[in-house]
């Protein structure tokens, strides 16, 4: 480890461009703008743009054809766990180079983007009608500049399994949990509530959901935490998920098992709420092939306080890293994933990808391509960004402070004042700059 | 040959040490006196010891350290044990002796990832194998997350770095073995020594050196583990190694200097662990 961080930090240091000062943003071609049209109307023609995407990019081989045939450019796409995304763009980044000519990135990564400044500006990129389009590209800017294109509007939804819940009430985190102990005392279904609260990034998710359902917020403008007021929705959030747990409600197995194995317990029955989901797992819930409750998924708002159902997005964005190789033809590629036909092919045909354009999601909607439409119309009303302040660049600290605590403090029984305040301690020791 | 051909000899791979080891190795020491930060490029600046002072004030690395020492005591001693009771039997010639060696090196060939997700899936709390045995047999009444509980935890990380260690330690001491003259028993035995007085005063000081390499190396492997703990627990606090705490410090907070120190700290601690090894041999030798 020693060398490794010894070779890696050589290599770096001052090398990180800073934001908007990315060497192709000052060629002017990379802007692709109609007035700087070049003399050959295929001037990438022969290159390859490398993709890093998550598996659930399900990019069929055809897909690229059209654009590939418009511009000569071809496009490789590899698929990699989010988490070794994110590591293959510190290591080459800080390395001064680049993992691919377009990755995906998490909304929790941006502060880290930003601030070490790896990307590569899309400010002046995307046209003003794409922006306009776009309700949650404030997600993916740092410091006013845009970091990547929104391109997976992951926002929250909560989805029920109907052959359980039937017409109990999940309107509220309490009448949730009543209803959960009714499930159980029933003998339907042995742990209603299906999360993971397993050491990572979901468990943190789910209690910052839950605070925004509530209402509330995770900090203030000053970077306090708010959960140190025991009246807040923060701590509120914090002791329903205690008490779901504690009550029978959540699988205890759930300390230990990762997201992607919960969803496949849902599809196979296991299970009743899932208060923490998303469009993508509600579609896959609802696969014929691969589900048995195919016919019993369905989407509710999330449930809050009775006066609201606040969600949040957890989008995923298309960034092009500061050191790609193939910068502006990897421009072109997302200018093109950016337009309305491709984010509706996407959607349809490429892994269910929910889009981010405004335009589009409307015209599935009324073309009847989008299932739970309604309700995700009536959600969207309703959606918050995690942190109004920004993205802190110190996130990846904070969550790991709130997951390892979260996921202690259950296994060995604390009181939630006690998870609280190891919270509370930890966050105050990071160094937020 | 001359000393100068035996040096041109060896440059090759001394530029590579020089290269790949030394230099990476200064620059790690000097940057874990900095406040590098890849979220603040342009703000690295000298710290002086800061970064070695939050080492003691850091309650997680108190406990990432337990965890280590942990996995380090338990795994060596088991290993050394087992090891050594393999390295014996295998000493013996039989029939199949080629085919039980090549068998028995599997584990330490597999990748240790290969290794950890099979092990995940054997102590899975829903599908594993265990879970269904244990409960047909009654003796647990629902699958359980063996997990949850922290010294289980840790144990079944343990369980899972010696099941992959043992083939290297037992071969280790099988060549060291194979080394000692048969003569040596004999004449033992025709001065009346039993077979314990043999192993203990012909086998095991004819054996110390291996036992030094031995424990030198496992104890560096159990030092620096990461795939077992992670698979089994992914980023919870109870099994998490000190190496770990070295790679989310320094690729998820992205902070390079504190991270580089604490990777400090790892080296000075193993090269001290195994200075004594060594010590502690050439005393016996010497007695």
């Amino acid at each position: 480890m020693v060398l490794v961080l010894g070779m890696v930090a050589a290599c770096s240091g001052k090398t990180a461009s800073p934001p908007g000062n990315s060497p192709s943003a000052s060629t002017g071609t990379a802007q692709g703008s109609a007035d700087s049209a070049p003399a050959n109307d295929k001037p990438y023609a022969g290159q390859t743009v490398k993709m890093l995407m998550p598996p659930w990019y399900k990019f069929t081989p055809d897909f690229f054809e059209k654009f590939t045939a418009e511009t000569g450019i071809k496009v490789e796409v590899e698929n990699m766990r989010s988490g070794q995304i994110h590591d293959n763009i510190v290591t080459t980044s800080a390395a001064g180079s680049a993992p691919a000519d377009i990755v995906d990135i998490d909304w929790s990564w941006v502060g880290q983007m930003g601030s070490a400044g790896w990307y590569h500006d899309l400010t002046d990129v995307l046209d003003e009608q794409i922006k306009n389009d776009i309700g949650i590209l404030n997600v993916f800017t740092y410091q006013g500049r845009v970091v990547a294109l929104p391109f997976f509007n992951d926002f929250r939804i909560s989805m029920i399994n109907t052959d359980h819940v039937g017409d109990l009430p999940v309107d509220t985190l309490e009448n949730v949990i009543e209803t959960a102990k009714k499930i159980k005392a029933s003998g339907k279904d042995e742990y209603p509530i299906v999360t993971t609260l397993e050491a990572g990034e979901n468990t943190t998710h789910e209690w910052i959901l839950m605070t925004k359902a509530l209402g509330g917020e995770v900090f203030d403008d000053n970077w306090n935490l708010y959960l140190k007021d025991k009246n807040s929705p923060s701590y509120k959030a914090l002791t329903y998920l205690f008490e779901m747990f504690n009550s029978g409600l959540i699988d205890p197995r759930a300390l230990g098992i990762p997201y992607e194995e919960v969803i496949e317990s849902f599809k196979a029955g296991r299970g009743s709420i899932k208060i923490l989901a998303g469009p993508g797992q509600i579609d896959e819930a609802g696969d014929p092939e691969t589900s048995r409750i195919k016919d019993y998924v369905k989407p509710i708002l999330v449930p809050g306080d009775g006066t609201r159902h606040t969600t949040t997005a957890m989008p995923e964005g298309i960034m092009i890293p500061a050191r790609a190789e193939h910068k502006e033809a990897a421009v072109e590629l997302l200018k093109w994933l950016a337009s309305s036909e491709v984010m509706k092919e996407t959607f349809k045909t490429q892994g269910g990808i929910f889009p981010t354009r405004n335009s589009v999601i409307r015209e599935l909607f009324e073309s009847g391509d989008l299932p739970h439409g309604d309700v995700y119309a009536q959600q969207l009303e309703d959606v918050e960004p995690i942190f109004p302040q920004g993205q802190p660049s110190w996130y990846a600290e904070f969550s790991e402070a709130v997951y390892t605590t979260i996921n202690r403090g259950l296994k060995e029984k604390w009181s939630v004042d006690k998870t609280a305040e190891t919270i509370i301690e930890l966050t105050e020791k990071i160094e937020k700059g | 040959m001359r000393y100068g051909d035996a040096y041109l000899l060896i440059a090759p791979f001394v530029l590579l040490i020089v290269l790949f080891v030394l230099i990476p190795f200064v620059l790690s020491l000097v940057f874990s006196f900095q406040n590098m930060t890849l979220t603040d490029p342009d703000n690295i600046r000298w710290i002086g010891f800061k970064n070695y002072e939050r080492l003691f004030t850091d309650p997680s690395i108190r406990r990432v350290l337990g965890n280590t020492a942990f996995y380090v005591v338990v795994t060596v001693t088991f290993e050394m044990l087992f090891g050594l009771m393999v390295a014996l039997l295998l000493r013996r010639n039989f029939r199949i002796r080629f085919l039980v060696l090549a068998v028995m090196i599997l584990p330490w060939a597999l990748p240790p990832v290969v290794g950890g997700v099979t092990w995940r899936w054997i102590f899975h709390p829903q599908y594993g194998i265990v879970n269904v045995l244990f409960e047909r047999w009654g003796w647990i009444s629902e699958y359980k997350l063996w997990t949850a509980n922290r010294w289980m935890a840790l144990l079944l990380v343990c369980l899972i770095v010696v099941w992959r260690n043992l083939p290297y330690v037992s071969l280790i001491l099988l060549s060291f073995l194979q080394q000692i003259p048969a003569d040596l028993y004999e004449s033992a035995a025709i001065d009346g020594a039993g077979k314990w007085q043999q192993f203990r005063r012909v086998t095991l000081p004819l054996l110390l050196p291996g036992i030094t390499i031995a424990i030198s190396l496992a104890t560096m492997i159990s030092m620096n583990i990461f795939d077992e703990p992670y698979i089994m627990n992914q980023f919870s606090m109870d099994t998490m190694s000190v190496t770990m705490k070295n790679y989310t410090v320094a690729f998820r907070d992205m902070k390079f200097g504190y991270g580089m120190a604490i990777s400090m700290m790892v080296t000075a601690l193993t090269l001290l662990i195994n200075f004594s090894y060594i010590k502690t041999m050439y005393k016996e030798e010497a007695a």
